[in-house]
């Protein structure tokens, strides 16, 4: 009875310095395993799919609506210098410098759920920039500002008068913009001055009276 | 007995945890593309804007130093293109053959230009190569256009405000003043 006993000890104990021996040596190789080479963010096919879609654009037309409706889910993100913000920046815009795009007091306005977020430079160079590294990051509800501030003074603060064989849709986008335009400070441009046109007289008189009151 | 049964127990975990081990293993998938810079680096470029070539690069630097990767669409480069470029477009750039001929020409320590239409449709493919680990990836910073049965080059600068924004506003709101008072004058000789 002993005997067998003891026999079946020392079965038990070399079997455990097998199993100890093998799990020693399948440890020892996952040292030769190759380096584990892992994205951070997302996957690089994913970004260039990114890349290539348009959906990040939008256009000036839709930010100055969303504007003067006053969304509360638009966030606008301007990216240039902060002495550029300073000058001229569109109402209620948030500065971060393209270089501060990834800095962790900027993840705040850029890493959330609530907001539309709308980056914009002068062209729409740099905020794409911004744009890619944050798409790369994997933040999302991030679009881009088609055109920039440019655009944005090309078709909002001086839009150009479409010629009268243009079509309707045209002139309604005209007089919009035109709209839009007084609606963030532009009385009558320089340009429009040529507005004043004989035939509409009465209708100037009664713009007048309203203009003076105010004034007034 | 109840030692047996520990043994057996124990042999049993063991020859799962090599199971599982071994089915690891052979599941284990290098991914295609990795991404090996940090995305920190690549805002250094950015901020240091030392990723740019313009048309004046391109003259006193000798040309053989340059290869020149047009990433617009195979359609629009037939058109017409820079001499020696060879046409990748955008989409394409993570096909294996396509990463090889990049492979190669950053083993012959060339610089790799990328163009199209206007520099900001190649900043993306720029982000993309140069977070992947390429070195000496730039952007041509010009306007590429076809007219008149010639391909054109033209310099194209980065993000230059077109008024000066801030003057242009003061100058808009203040008019407004102009206007009415013109306005005031026609009423009068009425």
């Amino acid at each position: 009875m002993s005997k067998t006993y003891k026999v079946k000890k020392v079965i038990v104990k070399t079997e455990y310095k097998v199993l100890a021996v093998l799990l020693i040596i399948l440890a020892g190789g996952l040292v030769l395993l190759p380096k584990y080479e892992k994205n951070s963010g997302i996957k690089p096919e994913t970004f260039l799919l990114n890349i290539m879609s348009t959906e990040r654009y939008v256009t000036t037309d839709q930010i100055a609506d969303k504007i003067i409706k006053q969304d509360p889910n638009l966030l606008l993100i301007d990216v240039r210098k902060k002495e550029k913000f300073d000058a001229f920046s569109l109402p209620n815009a948030v500065n971060i410098p393209l270089a501060d795009v990834l800095s962790s007091d900027s993840e705040a306005y850029l890493n959330q759920d609530s907001f539309d977020v709308v980056l914009y430079s002068n062209d729409n160079c740099y905020s794409d920039q911004a744009w890619q590294l944050c798409n790369r990051v994997g933040y999302k509800h991030i679009y881009v500002l088609k055109g920039g501030v440019n655009e944005w003074f090309n078709t909002i603060i001086n839009p150009q008068e479409p010629k009268s064989t243009e079509s309707e849709l045209t002139f309604k986008q005209y007089d919009f913009r035109k709209a839009a335009g007084m609606y963030f400070g532009v009385g009558n441009t320089a340009s429009t001055t040529t507005k004043v046109k004989p035939k509409k007289v009465i209708k100037l008189s009664k713009k007048k009276k309203k203009v003076a009151e105010g004034g007034c | 007995m109840k030692e047996l049964e520990k043994t057996k127990r124990i042999s049993f975990s063991a020859v799962i945890i090599i199971l599982a081990v071994l089915i690891g293993l052979l599941n284990f998938k290098k991914p295609r593309n990795v991404f090996k810079k940090d995305k920190d680096l690549t805002l250094k470029h950015i901020v240091s804007q030392d990723f740019i070539i313009t048309s004046k690069d391109l003259d006193s630097k000798s040309n053989e130093q340059m290869a020149f990767i047009d990433v617009r669409n195979g359609f629009e480069y037939n058109k017409g293109h820079l001499k020696n470029a060879k046409n990748i477009y955008t989409a394409n750039l993570l096909e294996e053959a396509n990463k090889t001929y990049l492979k190669k020409l950053e083993d012959k320590n060339k610089t790799i230009v990328l163009y199209a239409s206007k520099p900001n449709k190649a900043s993306g493919a720029w982000m993309l190569l140069t977070q992947m680990g390429y070195k000496n990836v730039k952007i041509l910073c010009v306007q590429t256009n076809y007219i008149n049965n010639k391909f054109s080059v033209s310099d194209y600068p980065l993000e230059i405000p077109k008024y000066d924004f801030a003057a242009y506003m003061k100058k808009a709101t203040s008019t407004n003043d102009d206007a009415t008072t013109k306005k005031v004058a026609p009423k009068k000789s009425y």
